[in-house]
């Protein structure tokens, strides 16, 4: 058995820096939700609390999100699959979150839904989008069995 | 009684920091990347490249600072 430390693999080097695209889109956030922020302190009272401050801070994230170009539904839904995540990420679809989707829709349709079950829903909406239109998930074997099948006919000359 | 407890900050001053600490996070970025282009390994930028850089670009806020100071005294004076 060897004393040398194996070299690190080449992924867990990946993870380890960032692209100089997503640092300058970072620096442009940052900038922006900061001027948000100030913006949306502001308009608080002198002695505002720090639930009034948090709110202001959510607003400059939501704020931020629009200028960066996206929906404001597209943010509320990045929000929410962050929030269903938490902490980690890449949740898998499950029959759990699932049925939970279906609950949440349920209260919907009732006009029973709070506002943190709103995002809740729109988060598990993006969770499951990305399971369904995910490669894994898509109708492949078919394509591929017609694939190999025109590339018999082709093969043995019945194309035509 | 503590005396900051009523202080308040001029939102053009909160705004200027902002763009400041922006200023600085592009000039070392951009220093940085210049550094990291002229080394052995030019598609790597490392902390030692932004330290370099950052010492650098301390100065070229400065500058920055002061001309844009000059400027709105001009404007003020015009």
């Amino acid at each position: 058995m060897t004393s040398e430390k194996p070299p690190k693999p080449e992924s867990a080097k990946c993870d380890e820096s960032i692209s100089d695209v997503e640092d300058l889109w970072v620096r442009q956030f940052l900038k922006q939700f900061e001027l948000n922020v100030l913006d949306a302190t502001r308009r608080l009272p002198p002695n505002a609390s720090a639930s009034e401050s948090q709110l202001a801070t959510a607003r400059a994230i939501l704020a931020t999100y629009r200028e960066s170009g996206m929906e404001f539904e597209s943010a509320l839904e990045l929000l929410g699959q962050a929030a269903v995540e938490w902490p980690s990420a890449d949740v898998a679809w499950t029959d759990a979150l699932n049925q939970r989707r279906f609950a949440l829709i349920d209260k919907e349709v009732q006009g029973s839904l709070t506002p943190a079950e709103n995002i809740e829903l729109a988060g598990l909406t993006r969770i499951m989008r990305e399971h369904v239109e995910s490669e894994a998930n898509l109708p492949m074997e078919g394509a591929r069995a017609l694939h190999r099948m025109l590339l018999q006919l082709e093969s043995t000359g019945e194309s035509d | 009684m503590n005396e900051t407890a009523h202080l308040r900050i001029d939102i053009e001053a909160a705004r200027a920091l902002v763009s400041w600490k922006s200023l600085f996070a592009d000039e070392v970025a951009s220093r940085a990347r210049r550094l990291a282009a002229a080394s052995s390994d030019p598609a790597r930028v490392t902390l030692s490249h932004y330290r370099q850089a950052a010492q650098l670009a301390v100065h070229s806020l400065s500058v920055a600072i002061l001309d844009e100071g000059a400027s709105r005294d001009e404007r003020k004076a015009a």
